[in-house]
């Protein structure tokens, strides 16, 4: 009798066939292998390895080959919570139809105190949870016992996790379990640019020594893209990212469709969708929804309950939506403005149309009028099959840093012991021995401090060599501050009667004084009062209010959709519109033309104009907003050898900005080869120095690290006299403490993710062969414009401080 | 740079700290001497040596304005006793001849005894000429001068330019001190007609409002 037969007859049961990867993935597992599962979401991944870990283990029960049978066997990682009850119930079903007596647990930031130390006292048999979860188990006492029993670790939507320090978490965790436990381990991760390093990030040192298995499901969706284009685009705006003045369009595509999503890239655009909307067509109460990260998780439940039902004819939502399990009434997706990659844009289409064979079909929606460009490029880097690589973390020593404290605040460790496990991470493979040094000086004596009646205290080394947290009040600090997601501060917001709505940013809120109104969670909301951590509020009847920003919504362009955009904005140059999106924008391209010009693929277009507000210069590279960070600076940089010089610093997708309050000798620059390669990372090292990317970088870094402590929403923090800011912490490490391994970090990340210097140095090579037209357009072009409006900017100066000061002196804010 | 203000000179020194020359008085506001040292106390690792700058650098202002009178206008120290105190009290007997006073602020919660031992005399408040000398800001008859509030400003220039940085604030019938310790926030203030503003240099301080 065939090992899968159990698992085959339960898809018989429900109706179901089973895939040829699901069947591969079983095999795998009884064979106790480890490997990466490469499925799209709603295509059964989670009963190809679930099915898989319950066969191996009735499997090794039926040969008596197991010690123990209480105990935890699978544990679950999900990096977001909206999927856990989902992963549950999957699960759930599958063991009851099977009559095994399987315990499914949650342990996620929402799992109630009681609930924990349940789970505690007697270990579920599964464990769904996250990384940052799985660190706080470890932060507790006697977790060895309880990792012990384990059998296999599924990291399900690896590639989501995989961009972001939240994988340096679940390698550190994956290290420690190996070590103990010796579990098989599982990724399960879509489709994206780099999928062999995939594997190497969440195996380490294991791949390419360790026999891995490698399994594809071969199924593939059809995706029908439409752009709404605008009637009058000679009226469509030139710039904007919110797009309402297209919201009348939507309303048919609502009508038609049983259920809609409609993605947009910020909360609060979300919330003002989700208001407009309803404006326009108020038959849509009680019909229409909004999701996002910052409602409340009851609210959230109830949308997606109700989405499930076929309750709600749209919801408006972010990236909150883009994972997990499929919502069947759901027939289309409307995209709200760029989604900046080409993955990002597949997932949201997927989320439609889930009968096999079934096209998924997705509206974009532009929220000016040159994104009707980018569509034309998503369409051809979806066909061509061009999705962006997920670029890993390594050598994150904030990560490193609260990892040791976590281990040392629960039962301690010896670094003998640890660092081998560590080593063997990809992010630490290559960690030196006076890195490793520094990161336990850093953590037992505070860093590089030479004074002899120093009083740092945190981790203590005991005689035996166990490094350990002895202070409880510090080992608690620590618990509150584990993960790798550092946001402001955030509040939480309360009805005044009673019910949690949500949190929201400490900043947006210190703006309103009692009495305003804002909108959140698309409700209006009047503030009655701000207490502790806590923000008041009761409904208001006015129905005009602030919509509260978060931060967080300048995702760049991908490579990819930049090198596609660039062969439209070729094509358009010679005139070749050859389609009706391209057709739709050519009003305004010819205004571009006639204005200054259009760059074929082997010219580079620099815009010089003069206004009111001094000098300004436009470079348009069209290689997305990080590249044009850094390229922006070096310009600056590089300027500033003429003369000393202050920037203001703008950019979007297509270009950057510099202005000055005096005349920019681009043109002298150009002469001089100012965008060659020559000394590129010296000259870029020194820009950095003077830019405030780095800086920003800290923030992160300073949270992870555990210097700023902001606690939690609904977590009052009483130790008044340890607040601090990192910048603060920037500009001391800065002026006492330059060798200090986090704050290197700061501008090791910006080369890596912000400037992405190879991304930046290809750039600078393709700019090299091209012709440089420099143009003096006598009003902002279509191009420029957007960049010209932007507020959010950033400063450079090479001028002496009290010089700038001089200079400012009467312009000062009124 | 010299500001006169109820006809008496004072000068807004670029070290963040006022000199009132004719009485040999050196204003120095929100020191926060010990906060480094309670941050690494219990385990945030900020570096040592910030501390020992804000020592060193108010040595150097008494051997540059040698005061008759230093008063700490509140938060000279930060927390609970730690040994960066101690330092302090070493610099405070090594200028014996100087009568150190505190106004006390909300940070200053040293016993009594700490303050005696090192011979700080502790006030509430302190008058002196046209001046009410105080931690916050307080009503008074008098041209209130005080901190607290670590004032800064954000200038704006051509060319889109910004810069936020401490300053020296004074009002219609108040004046503020920019925080004298490093490793201190801030917090921006906005001036109306007829207020004065001067910021800090590297050299000397500036007038901007």
């Amino acid at each position: 009798m065939s090992e899968l037969k159990v698992a085959e007859d339960w898809f018989k049961s429900k109706g179901w066939k089973s895939f040829e990867f699901q069947k591969d993935a079983w095999r795998a597992c009884l064979k106790r292998e480890s490997g990466l599962l490469n499925a799209p979401t709603g295509s059964g991944k989670t009963y190809a390895l679930f099915a898989g870990v319950v066969l191996e283990y009735l499997k090794a029960e039926k040969e008596g080959k197991l010690k123990k049978k209480k105990g935890l066997k699978l544990i679950w990682v999900t990096p977001i919570r909206a999927l856990t009850k989902d992963i549950k119930n999957a699960c759930q079903n599958f063991c009851d139809d099977l009559d095994l007596p399987w315990k499914i647990a949650i342990r996620t930031g929402d799992t109630s105190t009681s609930d924990r130390a349940k789970q505690k006292r007697t270990p579920p048999d599964v464990l769904i949870t996250t990384p940052e979860s799985m660190h706080l188990l470890m932060a507790s006492k006697g977790y060895a016992d309880y990792f012990g029993t384990l059998r296999f670790v599924v990291a399900d939507e690896w590639h989501e996790l995989m961009g972001s320090k939240r994988a340096v978490l679940l390698e550190l965790a994956l290290s420690r379990l190996k070590a103990i436990a010796d579990p098989c381990i599982w990724g399960i991760s879509a489709t994206i640019g780099n999928m062999e390093q995939a594997m190497e990030v969440l195996f380490g040192t294991d791949f390419g020594t360790k026999n891995l298995r490698f399994i594809k499901s071969e199924i593939k969706k059809k995706i029908e893209i439409l752009p709404i284009i605008p009637e009058e685009i000679e009226k469509y705006p030139w710039a904007g990212h919110l797009g309402v003045k297209l919201a009348e369009s939507v309303l048919p595509i609502l009508e038609k469709s049983r259920t809609t999503l409609i993605f947009t890239n910020t909360r609060s655009q979300a919330e003002l969708w989700y208001q407009h909307l309803l404006n326009i067509k108020p038959e849509l109460a009680g019909l229409i929804a909004m999701h996002h990260g910052s409602i409340s998780r009851e609210l959230r439940d109830w949308v997606e309950d109700a989405l499930h039902e076929g309750k709600l004819k749209c919801v408006v939502c972010t990236s909150s939506l883009d994972l997990g399990v499929d919502f069947r009434p759901v027939e289309t997706i409307i995209q709200i403005g760029s989604p900046k990659g080409v993955a990002r844009f597949v997932q949201r289409a997927g989320r439609s149309g889930h009968s096999p064979g079934e096209r998924s079909v997705i509206y974009f929606l532009p929220t000016n009028a040159l994104q009707l460009i980018e569509c034309e490029a998503l369409k051809a880097a979806i066909i061509k099959d061009d999705l962006e690589d997920r670029m890993p973390y390594i050598r994150s020593f904030d990560v490193l840093v609260q990892y040791l404290i976590t281990l040392a605040v629960s039962d301690g460790f010896k670094p003998k012991e640890i660092l081998p496990e560590i080593k063997s991470t990809f992010s630490f493979e290559s960690i030196s021995s006076d890195e490793w040094a520094w990161a336990l000086n850093f953590i037992t004596k505070g860093g590089s401090s030479l004074e002899a009646y120093d009083e740092f205290s945190k981790v203590e080394v005991m005689e035996d060599g166990l490094h350990k947290v002895n202070n409880r009040r510090m080992a608690m600090r620590h618990r509150l501050s584990i993960g790798a997601i550092v946001s402001d501060a955030m509040l939480m917001v309360k009805f005044q009667s009673g019910g949690y709505l949500g949190s929201i940013e400490e900043w947006f809120i210190s703006r309103l004084t009692p009495g305003d109104t804002f909108w959140f969670a698309g409700r209006p909301l009047e503030l009655i009062r701000v207490k502790e951590m806590t923000v008041h509020v009761k409904i208001s009847k006015s129905k005009k209010g602030a919509v509260p920003s978060w931060q967080g919504g300048r995702m760049p362009l991908s490579s990819m959709l930049s090198e596609n955009l660039r062969i439209q904005i070729g094509k358009i140059a010679n005139d070749q519109f050859d389609s009706a999106e391209l057709r739709a924008v050519r009003p305004i391209v010819d205004a571009q033309k006639s204005l200054s010009m259009v760059p074929g693929t082997n010219e580079l277009l620099i815009e010089k104009l003069n206004s009111r507000e001094g000098c300004h210069i436009f470079v348009y590279p069209f290689e997305g907003r990080f590249v044009h960070e850094g390229l922006a600076s070096l310009l600056a940089y590089r300027l500033s050898h003429f003369r000393p010089f202050s920037f203001s610093i703008a950019l979007n997708d297509y270009g950057f900005e510099l202005l000055s309050d005096q005349d920019i000798p681009i043109e002298d620059g150009v002469d001089s080869n100012i965008l060659s390669l020559d000394h590129l990372s010296e000259d870029i090292a020194a820009s950095l120095n003077q830019s405030e990317m780095a800086r920003r970088r800290f923030r992160d870094i300073s949270g992870i690290s555990g210097l700023v402590f902001k606690g939690f929403p609904g977590h009052y923090q009483k130790e008044k006299h340890l607040q601090s800011s990192s910048q603060l912490f920037f500009d001391v490490f800065r002026d006492y403490e330059p060798t200090n391994l986090l704050f290197k970090q700061a501008f090791s990340e910006v080369m890596e993710f912000q400037i992405e210097e190879v991304r930046l140095r290809s750039a600078l090579k393709r700019i090299a062969s091209q012709e440089i037209r420099i143009t003096y357009p006598e009003k902002p072009t279509p191009f420029c414009f957007p960049i010209l409006v932007d507020r959010l900017r950033e400063r450079m100066s090479s001028e002496k401080l009290e010089d700038r000061i001089k200079k400012m002196t009467l312009q000062l804010e009124s | 740079m010299n500001y006169i203000i109820q006809d008496v000179a004072l000068t807004l020194l670029p070290e963040r700290a006022i000199f009132w020359k004719d009485r040999g008085m050196l204003i120095v506001a929100d020191a926060h001497i010990g906060k480094v040292s309670h941050f690494r106390k219990n385990g945030i690792p900020v570096p040592g040596m910030a501390e020992r700058n804000n020592l060193w650098r108010l040595s150097g202002l008494v051997m540059k304005t040698k005061p008759e009178q230093i008063v700490f206008l509140g938060d000279l120290s930060h927390s609970k006793l730690n040994r960066a105190w101690d330092q302090f009290v070493d610099f405070r007997a090594a200028y014996e001849d100087i009568e150190m006073v505190l106004v006390k602020g909300n940070h200053d919660i040293l016993s009594n005894h700490s303050f005696d031992a090192a011979r700080i005399k502790l006030v509430d408040d302190l008058k002196a000429g046209p001046f009410l000398l105080t931690h916050d800001r307080e009503e008074s008859e008098l041209y209130n001068i005080h901190g607290h509030i670590h004032p800064a400003i954000r200038l704006r220039g051509k060319g889109r330019q910004s810069l936020r940085v401490p300053c020296y604030f004074f009002g219609k019938d108040y004046g503020i001190l920019p925080s004298f310790g490093d490793f201190t926030g801030s917090y921006t203030l906005k001036p109306i007609e007829g207020d004065a503003v001067f910021v800090p240099g590297e050299k000397e301080t500036i007038r901007v409002f």
